[in-house]
């Protein structure tokens, strides 16, 4: 046993050689995933040190120092803390009153405090960005919503083709000049974040499947896009126990992949994009009946799309029974054909709620039945003075 | 030093590809797969060029590898990985070689329990931050190339024999399966570290005395059941059993254990693995492979 006190002494030396000075990676709340609650309500921050077993009010003080920000702020005050070797877990509450729905974060840390969130919401969703080249594209998406001014932004995927940090610097740029505008940014990985994927976990932080509250809504993304398993296990039991402990509220779900294959919907050969959710689908789609979860998105596709929870393709009503699992068309990146759905625009798609209450998930086209079936918001709608 | 190598070194790197994307395009791929595909030529090099095996050449691999996962430890601890990075590729190959080199010069395999908690100890290190395993295997080589890493040799006969290649292409197939959930923070070295505490577990007298009784074929089986059946929620106790299982199969290599053919058998059974959850639009191997999930 004698021999092996020297390796040891030594192991210790060396990880206090990579681990001083003290560092910390702020886990969540982050960008993309924020938290957002109610005045008053306990909310957790979670990060890491550079090394183990250092006491808790050490590490929030890195925390503080590394990352700018003061977790006891105004009225903020921690309430509790809990550590598990260089994990640490900070609880906190903030009962400051919130006047009007959502108060922005003012400190670095990525926390939303919730007002009065009024029964109706609007949320968007997003997927397959525009790329370099075109990034007026993105910047218009934001002016449109500087209009539209819905009470969240969902973005499932795809928004890096280009993994190069310059891109990455302009779209969050541009999903800061969202969040200045009082609208979250609630954000899961797509395939393609995954040819930078250092850059995207730098980004958006290591917790790719991550839930966020607001108001009635428990929105629940999932990353679905490691080109393996694409739900994998663990993976899908998170999500389980989250829809175990939804506290009353409504699941919403994200992800990047469509849930069904285009089936007979399929035109010509899909422009091999096929690409849907392999494991875990029936798993998930059982769930999202038994739970009632109103609506679940994705993206990938550059077109869209809605299926009902036996796979069928929806393209004769916008209004059926149970969950609607959607597709959103493109925001900027190349357009494609994949179901017999004949229209194929950028886009992205609005959620109108109330009480919880999916109202509302198509745009009206101009020759098409009221409501249309499967269509998103033609971009520049808004712009243009459209309505939903 | 196979085991350090193997499950230190090697695993990490596997972990490192599989969670940061492989692109075959990219220079710093080939850089950083280099000391797996010199892996065959080690024995020929070693033997042509003696001066690699002298004292001082080892020490200062030693060194070399100590010094590698120490820049490359201080430069992603709490971070992600650049795989496209050529610089810190070339400093991942520069451990690869340098360990490489080191595991060459002692061909003596260690079996003893101090080793398994090592590794272990490492492995579970590498719950903080994947990295810090890295850390484990460059200063595992540095204590080995000045002669303070304690080695055991085995010291028992055992019966049966088994070829190397295969069972450690076996543990390839297996062992990463943790590492397919594809979470950041994994439960991957968690498993790793229970099933280095397997393998020490096993090394215990007795049951190692039991265990050598049992035929090749149910440790084969019953790892090639593992495979198959993978209780996500039992991850750990999952490990402990593979680790009992490779505890038992471990003693039947013919001795000096041949580091090519374990190495690249437990990096074609990774490779394998890899592709078989990579193509899991494939009903039936969507099925086999997540039973029990």
């Amino acid at each position: 046993m004698k021999q092996w006190v020297l390796p040891y002494f030594c192991a210790a030396l060396a990880l206090l050689a990579v681990g001083l000075p003290l560092k910390t990676r702020l886990d969540a709340p982050r960008f993309g995933a924020p938290a957002i609650v109610p005045a008053g309500k306990a909310f957790e921050v979670s990060f890491a040190t550079s090394l183990p077993f250092v006491p808790w009010r050490a590490a929030a003080g890195a925390l503080e120092r590394q990352w700018g920000l003061r977790l006891e702020q105004g009225g903020r005050r921690i309430l509790s803390h809990r550590q598990s070797g260089n994990q640490h877990w900070i609880t906190l509450a903030d009962p400051t009153p919130v006047a009007g729905a959502l108060r922005l974060p003012v400190d670095g840390l990525e926390h939303w405090s919730e007002g009065a969130v009024p029964d109706r919401l609007v949320l968007v969703h997003v997927a397959d960005f525009p790329s370099t080249g075109r990034e007026a594209m993105l910047e218009r998406f934001v002016d449109e919503m500087a209009v539209l001014k819905p009470h969240a932004v969902l973005a499932s995927g795809d928004l890096a083709y280009d993994s190069s940090a310059e891109w990455y610097t302009f779209l969050v740029g541009q999903l800061r000049r969202l969040e200045v505008l009082g609208i979250p940014v609630i954000a899961c990985p797509g395939n393609h974040e995954r040819g930078g994927w250092a850059r995207y976990l730098n980004t958006f932080g290591l917790n790719t499947t991550h839930r966020v509250n607001l108001g009635p809504f428990a929105i629940l993304s999932l990353d679905s896009a490691h080109g393996r398993d694409r739900l994998t296990p663990s993976q899908f039991q998170w999500f389980q126990d989250q829809l175990d402990h939804l506290e009353g509220r409504v699941p919403l779900i994200q992800l990047h992949h469509p849930v069904f294959p285009p089936g007979p919907a399929i035109h010509g050969n899909g422009e091999k994009s096929g690409g849907p959710l392999f494991g875990y689908r029936d798993g998930l789609v059982k769930l999202c009946v038994e739970r009632q979860v109103p609506i679940v998105l994705t993206g990938h596709w550059h077109q869209d799309a809605v299926f009902d929870a036996t796979g069928r393709f929806r393209d004769d009503t916008a209004d059926f029974p149970g969950t609607k699992f959607v597709v959103t068309t493109a925001l900027g990146d190349a357009l494609r054909r994949v179901t017999r759905w004949p229209l194929s625009y950028y886009g992205y798609r609005i959620l109108v709620t109330e009480k919880g209450r999916l109202l509302r998930y198509t745009q009206d086209l101009p020759g098409q039945p009221s409501p249309t079936p499967i269509a998103s918001t033609p971009s520049g709608t808004w712009l243009r003075g459209g309505r939903p | 030093m196979s085991a350090v190598w193997l499950f230190l070194y090697l695993g990490c790197l596997m972990r490192l590809l599989t969670l940061y994307r492989l692109d075959f395009k990219r220079p710093a791929t080939f850089l950083l797969l280099l000391p797996v595909l010199l892996l065959p030529l080690m024995d020929r090099i070693c033997r042509h060029q003696a001066w690699v095996l002298r004292k001082g050449t080892i020490r200062a691999a030693g060194l070399t590898a100590l010094i590698c996962a120490l820049a490359l430890t201080r430069t992603f601890n709490l971070g992600f990985a650049d795989t496209t990075h050529l610089g810190l590729a070339a400093i991942y190959a520069l451990m690869g070689l340098s360990l490489s080199v080191v595991a060459q010069a002692h061909p003596g395999e260690h079996t003893g329990t101090g080793l398994w908690i090592w590794v272990a100890a490492w492995e579970y290190a590498g719950t903080w931050h994947p990295t810090l395993t890295l850390l484990g295997a460059g200063l595992s080589g540095f204590l080995l190339a000045f002669g303070h890493l304690p080695e055991e040799e085995p010291s028992w006969p055992c019966m049966h024999q088994i070829n190397s290649f295969w069972a450690a292409a076996l543990l390839g197939l297996v062992l990463p399966k943790p590492g397919f959930d594809f979470q950041f923070a994994g439960t991957w070295p968690g498993a790793l570290a229970v099933f280095a505490l397997g393998v020490a577990i096993a090394g215990l007298p007795r049951l190692r005395e039991l265990l050598s009784r049992v035929p090749n074929a149910v440790p084969l089986l019953l790892l090639g059941l593992a495979f198959v059946l993978y209780p996500s929620a039992w991850v750990c106790f999952w490990a402990l059993v593979v680790g009992l299982l490779w505890g038992a199969v471990l003693p039947r290599f013919s001795r000096p254990l041949c580091r090519t053919r374990t190495g690249l058998g437990f990096a074609a059974g990774v490779v394998v693995s890899f592709t078989l959850h990579s193509n899991l639009g494939i009903p039936f191997i969507r099925r086999l492979l997540w039973l029990g999930s």
